[in-house]
């Protein structure tokens, strides 16, 4: 395979500033993007997901921020740390958009109610590419025929409260793609929609993915979502990534404990009525300092030695890695 | 099997006032002539995209949005003989029946006042429903509490002090508090994730054999109604377009919504290559409705028929519902095994 | 607390204390006259001993006693007006909000002519049919400015109606005024608080200005507002009878906002995390 187009290299984001307490939310996140693929993130609520996603994109704003680690952005130009960049600063300004762009959950609140949507595609275009107006509004109609919106012509002259939920998204997208990043970034893009636009969504970015050669990062909690999108996937819990794995991998011999627990915690696919498992007890909150591997507390295979450090991840297989004190090959890696 | 409640022709519609004077220049009909009826001690899911309706007929049956018409007819506890027809009632009635039926909402951060002290919220509802003495109030708050799995020491706690988990326990116990017969579950777990959704779908389905609750469980969540419900209607458009047995509906979908639906829902098991048939399109304004089947404007088989004519629920299966023209047309063509198992269904009955 | 919050916390208390202790810090009687020592400039010797601090006026009234006294007018008047309003305000905007259609339609009309007349105006009216005295300032301003809260607490009400806590309520048949008095009123105390605190400036404002034309506070009182009518006909000679208490004022309206800046901030959710 090549060298990843986009590399996140032991990154952690803290919480705090000079003068309040630190807090560590995340922690050493390793992640590469290739061309083509989707590599999905999935955790529940406070694992971390989002702020990785806002760190990627280097738009933590203060208390948080990266404390450590490099995330490398590879262009024609050679690769660049993006976390050195100031957040705020002309270089950092001409990433966004132009090299890695974002799509957020909610479509409604992502656009600026005030423009039509063929200004806002447009305005990215003219100030990443110095089109022209007219150029950059054709490239705009174009984007939204390639987002597959009925009427592009007509559409591009709307404001967003004249399109539906799903029809929003895809103006999202079409902002996202019109400079052709080399990285997309996906933060639970469907989540607000409904199973049946969320499903056309799905579709297109995977579509638009191939086809354009991006490298997309999907932010979910949806294990259905990731099964049926990802070529690989990153589970995270409470700030660390605890397992690594293709999907069908992932799915088919889930590792760690936690990915384990979420799986039994689905209703079974094929209508059985059997009793769930759930996760006993619930995430520990942000405040609470954690030492070792913080999903000991609700794990059934805890041991001693997870409560005294966090394992660090290690291969079970070239393309399946796990940070749990279960297995050997974790174990073996310490001593 | 007794009805715990059945509802006939039920209609809500919202007018739309525009103008100086607030004119009524039309409706939004949100809830368009349903009829449903729900066995005591059983789940009826109520399956629907957003603005399909669900939650105003929801909030409709338990009288918190008044109907524009139809009726409501429940069965309450210790009256064998007739139903109570819900619409029907004066204040005061309503009032002494509301005891008997509840509800659970999606949001438990917002369906917990947040400036007052668990305790509160849970006195609060009991005082009005029943006279009973501080002493008892209090047996009776711990009785829930326990049976929602809380202890009392989450009494003097605020609702932010919980996870969003213990919090809609908390909501499930200041429903239970009245000992209810008929709960309405408006996406209780839609909020929550994944491993606490769990918990709470294993607490409701104990609280259910404990205490022969009755639910109507309304989400869009095709997998969770699966796994709870044992009958399921699905509305599109403020109307029911298909309904029946929760086995049936997901091994023989009849509507071509339906189906789709089905299709549209991502499993939790990676299938590449296989490309499944999708929904195109978004749903019309209920402000606006289509002429004929309100599904036609996105359905891949309408004909003529469907543009013109409004499809009435058929019974195609032992009490398996649906409206559509051409239902059993598309279960042919669907392949042998849509239209045997029909066949089978029907032999069997 | 934020340096804002903290400033206008000191300008309030130093207000209050000193209309509380006016008798025994004033350094002289606020009404004697000291004729040969009119129009007198700051830190001038008075005839009978003491120093004025702040000057005298034509009358040779002691400029700074006057401003002491005046924040008891201030404060009635202020206090005395916003409470008026918001227990007028309140009550209708929840009636708007949780009652009928007519109800609401007729409590929103109402509202939307209020606030259109120019608020000066009417006051102005008010005053000269009533005649000048502190109770009836007091009335010019719930009259008019009753539909500020009402109109806050209707949008409060319409956000809240929807949560499903109220809903629960209904559920439950917990009755209307109790939903109202135990659910509703206490999650809008924070907006209401920040309204009432830009009202309670704006009181001081008024009170000033219509002071100042002449309908405010009778002349024996001393207030800001006719002190500053007063000494405008000596700007040129004697700018301290006009910069004190226009200092006075302005103060006091800033201190009113700043804790209202103070309360909103402290109250947003969005900002405890921030700020803890």
């Amino acid at each position: 395979m090549n060298a990843p187009v986009f590399q996140m290299s032991n990154v952690s984001i803290d919480i705090g500033g000079p003068r309040s307490i630190m807090q560590r939310i995340a922690s050493g996140i390793n992640l590469e993007l290739h061309r083509g693929r989707t590599l999905a993130l999935v955790g529940e609520s406070g694992c971390g997901k989002s702020v990785t996603a806002l760190s990627a994109m280097n738009l933590l704003s203060a208390p948080l921020r990266v404390s450590e680690g490099s995330i490398v952005l590879r262009t024609e130009d050679g690769p660049q740390d993006i976390a050195g960049l100031d957040p705020s600063g002309r270089q950092m300004r001409a990433i966004r958009g132009r090299r890695i762009a974002m799509i957020f959950q909610d479509p409604m609140t992502a656009l600026d109610p005030v423009y039509t949507v063929g200004d806002q595609i447009s305005e990215g275009l003219r100030r990443h590419l110095g089109l022209s107006r007219r150029e950059a509004w054709a490239r705009a109609v174009d984007l939204l025929r390639l987002v597959g919106i009925p009427a592009p012509e007509e559409r591009a002259g709307h404001y967003p409260f004249q399109l539906s939920g799903g029809m929003r998204q895809r103006v999202m997208i079409a902002i996202a793609i019109a400079c052709a990043p080399s990285v997309l970034i996906a933060d639970e893009p469907t989540t607000a929609l409904d199973v049946t636009v969320q499903a056309q969504i799905l579709d297109l970015l995977r579509d638009l993915g191939e086809r354009l050669g991006m490298a997309t990062l999907l932010i979910t909690h949806d294990l259905g979502v990731v099964a049926e999108n990802a070529d690989d996937v990153i589970v995270m819990y409470r700030g660390h990534v605890v397992e690594k794995a293709g999907v069908g991998a992932l799915f088919d011999n889930p590792a760690h404990p936690y990915t384990r627990g979420l799986m039994a915690s689905l209703p079974p696919a094929d209508g059985r009525r059997v009793e769930l498992t759930p996760i006993p007890g619930q995430v520990p909150p942000i405040t609470e300092e954690i030492q070792g591997c913080p999903f000991a507390g609700r794990c059934p295979h805890v041991m001693p030695r997870c409560g005294e450090r966090m394992p660090a991840l290690q291969n079970l297989s070239p393309e399946h890695s796990v940070a749990c004190w279960l297995y050997p090959a974790v174990a073996e890696a310490v001593a | 099997m007794t009805e715990r409640l059945r509802i006939s022709d039920l209609k809500v519609h919202y007018p739309i006032r525009k103008g100086l004077f607030r004119r009524v220049v039309g409706a939004v009909r949100a809830v368009d002539g349903v009829s449903l009826a729900i066995p005591t001690g059983a789940t009826f899911g109520l399956v629907g995209e957003s603005g399909c309706g669900k939650s105003s007929l929801a909030r409709a049956i338990l009288q918190l949005q008044k109907p524009s018409g139809g009726r409501i007819l429940f069965r309450a506890q210790g009256q064998d003989a007739a139903a109570t027809d819900l619409t029907a009632l004066s204040p005061r009635k309503l009032r002494a029946l509301r005891r008997e039926m509840q509800i659970v909402f999606q949001d438990p951060y917002a369906a917990l006042n947040p400036r007052l002290r668990v305790k509160t919220i849970l006195d609060e509802p009991l005082r009005a429903m029943e006279s009973l003495g501080g002493a008892e109030r209090r047996e009776r708050i711990l009785q829930s509490l326990e049976a929602v799995g809380l202890t009392e020491a989450a009494l003097e706690r605020f609702p932010h002090q919980f996870s969003g988990g213990q919090r809609q326990r908390i909501a499930i116990a200041r429903a239970l508090l009245s000992h209810p017969n008929f709960i309405v579950l408006d996406e209780p777990v839609s909020a929550l994730d994944v491993s606490v959704r769990a918990q709470i779908l294993n607490l409701l389905i104990h609280l259910q054999r404990r205490l022969g609750l009755t639910y109507l469980f309304v989400s869009h969540d095709l997998s969770v109604v699966r796994y709870l419900c044992d009958q399921v209607a699905i509305m599109y458009l403020g109307r029911i377009v298909e309904s029946g047995p929760t086995d049936r509906i997901f091994a023989n979908p009849l509507h071509p919504y339906t189906k789709l639906l089905l299709a549209a829902v991502p499993a939790p098991r990676p299938r590449r290559g296989r490309k499944p048939v999708r929904l195109q399109g978004d749903p019309p304004s209920p402000m606006n409705m289509p002429e004929g089947c309100p599904f036609h404007t996105r359905c891949p088989d309408a004909t003529d028929e469907c543009r013109t004519q409004v499809p009435q629920l058929r019974e195609l299966e032992p009490a398996h519902t649906v409206s559509c023209h051409h239902a059993e047309r598309l279960a042919v063509q669907d392949g042998p095994a849509g239209a045997q198992a029909m066949a089978l269904a029907r032999a069997t009955a | 607390m934020s340096k804002k919050g903290l400033a206008g916390f000191g300008i309030l208390l130093l207000v209050i204390v000193a209309a509380i202790t006016a008798p025994w810090i004033s350094p002289f009687d606020p009404n004697a006259q000291d004729i040969i020592n009119s129009l007198a400039a700051p830190m001038a010797e008075g005839s009978e001993g003491g120093i004025h601090l702040l000057g005298t006026d034509r009358l040779g009234q002691d400029v700074m006693s006057r401003i002491i006294y005046g924040t008891r007018v201030s404060l009635t008047v202020a206090f005395g007006a916003v409470g008026v309003s918001a227990l007028i305000g309140i009550p209708l905007g929840l009636a708007a909000g949780f009652m009928s259609r007519t109800v609401e339609s007729l409590v929103l009309v109402a509202t939307d002519i209020v606030l259109s007349i120019p608020f000066i105006l009417l006051a102005l009216v008010l005053m000269s049919v009533l005649g000048a005295s502190l109770t009836n300032l007091i009335i010019a301003f719930a009259v008019v400015r009753w539909a500020q809260f009402a109109r806050v607490t209707y949008s409060l009400s319409l956000e809240l109606r929807e949560k499903e806590y109220v809903l629960s309520c209904r559920a439950a048949g917990i009755s209307l005024p109790r939903t109202l008095a135990v659910h509703v009123l206490p999650n809008m105390v924070g907006p209401l608080m920040v309204i009432a605190t830009l009202e309670l400036a704006y009181a001081i404002l008024m009170e000033s200005g219509l002071s100042f034309l002449g309908l405010g506070a009778p002349p024996e009182t001393p207030s800001w507002g006719g002190m500053l009518q007063e000494g405008r006909n000596e700007l040129d000679t004697a700018w301290w009878l006009t910069a004190a208490p226009g200092l006075a004022i302005m103060a006091t309206a800033i201190g009113y906002n700043f804790v209202g800046d103070w309360i909103r901030d402290r109250l947003d959710p969005r900002l405890q995390g921030v700020l803890r």
